[in-house]
């Protein structure tokens, strides 16, 4: 750039029309917030954005120009076939419609990753752009500025009038960049003489990438990760120099010193012109209802009318002048603001759910409506538990609601496709996420451009917290005594935790929503692009934020496996029995003392949101008695409570050691069944329209501004309107004043009451099928895995200790899911597709074979499995987890193993068709020489290998290898642990494999870990507080982590005892050798001393 | 042809927006800059800690081309010759 104090460095008028955000995926290196802000500034009037092949910034952007009052200009830079990038504006409304339009195309009609839009196919029919959209001829990688580099000015001539042709002599632009590259001195003398060739205009543009200079090597960072490329290597994607920032206009007419100063004025002026010819594109917030298609002629509000009262005939035995009351003012406000057809809408796909035999349930602020409950969207009666409809919608906020309905796991897909078949494709699709750097991602991904081996990686990105901000890796070295004490040198790592901090929350690439789904009765390629996801399903370009904001009606279709496990369960135990006798879910009686005494004791593990450490500590403090109880758990063991300081006093109260006391009569009615701790969203609303006489909308507006953070001086305003409007209620200002403090200090921290009542509903009676029927309940469980707050091996420890045996896996008796076998002791056999590496083909193939007879042995399984994909691996995997056991040849695993690889081969070289019966008899196995005197594994490698293959053991517990020389040492179980009485305070020693350490939010704010333990009875919950934590904690988040002993104190809390930690040491150094960590010969000496041969399952 | 150099010169003189040497001198010859034809920047190594660099593609004499450039502390250094 020419030295400053150049002339051509004063002020000059300019607007950015080719800028990227970080939204360029890779490409965009700085926050598009901090790009506005400079932009207004530099007192530019507008500024345009242009990211690669999408719009997904657009609401933000509109947002937050609208908020600095400069004009936002929408656009892209699209990627053309055989021509690179092009640069598109749109002028309004009408041309973000034909750049979504254009941007579906390019994705959709090509690979994943890889959109090109077809000029000629496009628009090559003569539609009338007119002036629609604004083209500027692109960068360097454009198709002109790249034909003139490489001598080629026909070819960018000729392109310039295709161009022409399509946008209009008006309506197209040749960029002029002064990004001092070689050769950009004689390129923008001939881009000029295009563009006067032509007959069109140019424009000075800087294809910013982020917002200054020494911004430029986070940027080359980002090419590097984006290419998998390391710094030290070239990459022609990888820019020379720092000069696509955000330069003033002076800067700009610097940049292109080159040109006569006459077309420098001319190409800055152009940018303005152009940007005066474009409006915002976006109206946000104005929503844009579906159309659901009531038939018959029936208008959705009768139908809507209709069917609430059809299904409150169904719900409640009469409708009571209450329940008429409450419906008709919901239905009163449902169709005042429109919102009729998004009801039916919903209504229709649970409809759908239902007779599908599909079981669904709505959760969060829906269950405050009863025409929700009456349309059995949701399962919680709002006007039996007094839930305020205007926690859900009020005209007052104005807002389109949010349902959430959960689905089986399974069949939710189904549902989806459902929605697409009934709106049509060009009416649906599902709402992206996007995938941000975290703290772990940026380490690893940044660290490898920059060098560092896979293995550091590895092990500096496993040592931070999951989902830790990006920005914190540079403090983590210091705070965490995992990584302090690693032996990671902080010093190597500083300019990674730098790079790291840079690119915090930048987006890396588009997702799929987990569940959200939009539907518009306009085509949807009007309001987003659409563009193809990894999962292969079609997405719009905006996440929920977004597509909120473009006004779209999202359904979230939420799969949730405990739904599934549920229905499975209550499948095994109504196998056999006659209708009466079935159980079924709306049938599990409520208020069963033995489910209730179950979770007095805290053993909650399997039970929907009870099972956590922190909820089983809770329930066994709680004493929880009713369902009131167990809605509150679920409110209680959540950040904001536990932050707010809302758990002690409301188990104080509950269990009668605190008096309950209200500051108001007023607040009596609304406190009662939290016995007067604010823990509930709804109970906000209700005190500010008790004691305020706010009406329910302006109770819940107050309500989200204060969970929003406000000012102080916000806050303090909105005070003095609560107490003025209480005192003249006749209230004290005093105590007016001290409930808008409550309200204000629990606003942010409260649950939504509906949302919790949904969420107790599963939790009771999945804790009633874990009590009643733990055989059936877990092996449903285990066979919707990954689902809940434990892996397998918990669960089968757990179930273990409810007396359920686990049944080792068996080619003969398993089925793909886990099942239960014998009626009157009950098992749990273990699944086939648990073992690793089992594949869906070749588990159908064995079912299938083993329909002809079960199998004989080695040779025979082999031989009627191999032609179905069977492999050498899938069969060592099960031999070593034992499902071969119960062969006439099975007990001695190294030996089948040994045969196995042989017999296979042999298997497949004959070409054998699948046997069908056994009664076929295979030609003679091969002779397979050696092996016959080969020993089998000991017992740890037999445990070894189970645990590698099926993530558990179905033989002894690891730690049942240690128990002996542990209790010589005194050390206590899990089972000892609970039974013996000891008092509070009174020293420990306890052991097990740890579990899950966590560093949830505390009141103080100080660290406190919490970890389980596991042994072979069960679970030791342990608390490690910070100063322990600082010493321990490299050892507690080593991962893989070793089995521990812990030494400490007994703490009691209610029916439940943790152990507070005071010494961690590594089992190993306790027992001796390396026989805890793995080392074969102490855990082998152990085995021998410890364990006795039981005879396995024996194949009947 | 082109050859790499990469050796330090001095120079004289400056000329216009980027101070473009007016001749310098290399292997005790002096030769003068009639043309500048481009000019760009480098970030260079930064992650190994180079400065920026200017790069001056000039006209000698002879119809001989250089490659000079310029780091960030000043320095002057004759990159490329085309012959």
């Amino acid at each position: 750039m020419p030295e400053r104090g150049h002339p051509w460095h004063e002020d000059r008028a300019f607007v950015h029309l080719h800028v990227h955000s970080p939204f360029s995926f890779l490409d965009g290196a700085c926050e598009l917030e901090s790009m506005l802000v400079r932009a207004a500034s530099l007192g530019m009037p507008a500024i345009a954005l242009t990211d690669h092949d999408n719009v997904c910034a657009a609401t933000e952007f509109a947002r937050g120009a609208a908020a600095l009052g400069i004009k936002a200009i929408q656009g892209a830079e699209v990627s053309v076939r055989d021509a690179g990038h092009l640069t598109l504006l749109a002028t309004g409304p009408a041309g973000y419609a034909m750049l979504c339009g254009a941007l579906t195309a390019a994705h959709l009609g090509n690979p994943r990753l890889q959109p090109a839009l077809d000029l000629g196919k496009y628009w090559g029919n003569g539609e009338d752009v007119g002036g629609n959209l604004i083209a500027l001829t692109g960068c360097r990688r454009g198709l002109i500025a790249r034909s003139i580099l490489a001598g080629d000015y026909p070819a960018a001539l000729r392109f310039g009038c295709r161009l022409r042709d399509i946008f209009g002599p008006a309506g197209l632009f040749v960029e002029l960049e002064g990004c001092m590259l070689p050769g950009t001195r004689g390129l923008n003398a001939r881009l000029v003489e295009l563009a006067e060739e032509l007959g069109v205009g140019y424009v000075a543009t800087n294809n910013v990438h982020y917002l200054e200079a020494k911004d430029f090597p986070t940027h080359d960072l980002l090419t590097c990760v984006r290419t998998l490329t390391r710094l030290d290597q070239v990459h022609p994607e990888r820019r020379l120099n720092a000069q696509n920032y955000l330069k003033s206009g002076g800067d700009m007419a610097a940049s292109l010193w080159d040109l006569p100063p006459v077309v420098i004025d001319r190409a800055l002026r152009a940018s303005l012109d152009i940007a005066a010819r474009c409006e915002p594109v976006l109206r946000l917030g104005q929503v844009r209802q579906p159309r659901f298609g009531s038939p018959d002629g029936e208008s959705a509000a009768a139908m809507l009318r209709r069917l609430t009262y059809e299904g409150a005939r169904t719900r409640y035995s009469e409708i009571s002048p209450t329940i008429r009351r409450r419906l008709e003012h919901e239905l009163d406000v449902i169709c005042r603001l429109g919102y009729e057809e998004y009801f039916l809408l919903v209504w229709d796909v649970v409809a759908f759910a239902r007779r599908r035999g599909i079981r669904c349930a709505g959760r969060g602020s829906a269950a405050d409506s009863a025409v929700a409950y009456c349309l059995f969207i949701t399962d919680v009666d709002s006007i039996r538990r007094g839930l305020l409809f205007e926690r859900f919608m009020s005209l007052e906020r104005a807002e389109l609601p949010d349902i959430d309905v959960d689905f089986d796991a399974r069949k939710r897909d189904d549902v989806t496709r459902y929605v697409y078949e009934r709106y049509g494709k060009d009416h649906v699709a599902t709402v992206a996420t996007y995938n941000t750097f975290h703290a772990r991602s940026a380490v690893r991904d940044l660290g490898k451009a920059m060098g560092f081996s896979p293995a550091e990686l590895d092990r500096l990105a496993k040592t931070l917290p999951w989902g830790m901000n990006a920005r914190r890796v540079d403090s983590a070295f210091e705070e965490l005594p995992e990584l302090r004490d690693s032996g990671i040198p902080a010093v190597k790592y500083r300019r990674l935790a730098a790079a790291a901090a840079a690119v915090a929350g930048f987006p890396r690439h588009l997702s799929t929503h987990l569940g959200g789904v939009v539907i518009s009765s306009r085509p949807l390629t009007e309001i987003t692009p659409l563009q193809m996801a990894a999962k292969g399903v079609v997405v719009t370009q905006f996440d929920k934020v977004g597509v909120e904001e473009l006004g779209l009606v999202k359904l979230d279709l939420l799969s949730l496996r405990t739904l599934g496990a549920v229905d499975d369960a209550l499948l095994g135990i109504n196998r056999g029995r006659i209708a009466s006798e079935r159980l079924g879910y709306e049938r599990i009686p409520h208020g069963d003392p033995d489910t209730y005494a179950m979770l007095h004791r805290g053993e909650t593990v399997g039970a929907f949101q009870l099972e956590s450490p922190a909820q089983r500590a809770l329930q066994a403090r709680l004493g929880a008695e009713t369902f009131e109880d167990i809605v509150a758990s679920v409110a209680l063991i959540r950040p904001g409570p536990i932050k707010g300081n809302m758990v002690e006093p409301f188990i104080a109260r509950r269990k009668g050691q605190e008096e309950v006391t209200y500051l108001h009569p007023l607040l009596e009615p609304i406190l009662k069944k939290t016995y007067g701790v604010v823990l509930f969203q709804e109970q906000v609303i209700e005190i500010a329209i008790t004691v305020a006489g706010f009406t329910p909308g302006e109770a819940d507006r107050l309500r989200r501004v204060m969970t929003h953070g406000r000012s102080h001086e916000a806050m303090e305003d909105i005070g003095r309107f609560f107490v003025s409007k209480a005192a003249a209620r006749g209230i004290e200002a005093q105590v007016a004043e001290t409930i808008f403090s409550y309200v204000v200090g629990y606003a942010s921290y409260g649950f939504c009451e509906a949302h919790a009542a949904a969420f107790g509903d599963i939790a009771y009676k999945t804790a009633y099928l874990v009590r009643h029927h733990p055989a059936h309940y877990f092996a449903a469980i285990l066979s919707q895995q990954p689902m809940g707050y434990y892996p397998p091996h918990v669960l089968c420890v757990e179930a273990r200790r409810r007396g359920v045996r686990i049944l080792p896996p068996s080619v003969n008796r398993s089925e793909g899911d886990f099942v239960v076998e014998g009626e009157d002791a009950p098992a749990i056999r273990v699944g086939l597709r648990q073992v690793k590496a089992m594949s869906p083909p070749v588990l159908a193939a064995l079912l299938e074979a083993r329909i002809g007879g079960p199998f004989l042995d080695l040779a025979n399984f082999l031989a009627r499995t191999a032609a179905a994909g069977l492999d050498t691996r899938i069969a060592e995997n099960l031999i070593l987890c034992g499902a071969l056991d119960g062969l006439a040849d099975g007990g001695n695993r190294r030996k089948m193993v040994w045969h196995a690889g042989p017999l296979l081969q042999a298997a497949r070289a004959r070409d054998l068709p699948l046997y069908r019966s056994v009664r076929e008899e295979p030609p003679a196995s091969p002779q397979v020489h050696g092996g016959e005197a080969v020993p089998d594994f000991s017992p740890w490698e037999r445990l070894r290998y189970e645990y590698e293959i099926l993530g558990f053991t179905t033989g002894p517990h690891p730690m049942s290898f240690f128990r002996r020389r542990l209790a010589a040492l005194s050390y206590l179980d899990s089972a000892r642990l609970t039974r013996r009485r000891l008092a509070p305070g009174a020293r420990v020693m306890v052991a097990g494999v740890p579990f899950r350490p966590h560093r949830p939010p505390t009141r103080s704010g100080r660290t406190v870990v919490f970890l389980s333990l596991e042994d072979e009875a069960g679970l030791i919950d342990v608390t490690i507080f910070e100063n322990v934590y600082d010493r321990y904690g490299k050892l507690i988040f080593r991962d893989p982590a070793p089995p521990l002993a812990v030494y400490g104190r007994l703490d009691r809390r209610g029916n439940g005892v943790s152990v507070r930690a005071e010494e961690i040491h590594d089992l190993a150094d306790v027992v001796g050798g390396a026989a805890a960590a793995g080392g074969r010969k102490g855990a082998e000496t152990a085995a021998a001393e410890a364990w006795t041969t039981k005879p396995r399952e024996v194949e009947t | 042809m082109t050859r790499l150099i990469d050796q330090p010169i001095e120079v004289h003189g400056a000329v216009g927006p980027f101070c473009a040497p007016v001749g310098f001198r290399w292997r005790h010859s002096e030769y003068a800059v009639q043309a500048v034809l481009d000019v760009w920047t480098d970030t260079g190594a930064w992650w190994d800690g180079e400065g920026e660099v200017l790069f001056f593609r000039v006209m000698g004499g002879e119809g001989r081309v250089f490659e000079l450039v310029r780091d960030s502390r000043g320095g002057w250094r004759l990159y490329r010759v085309y012959d």
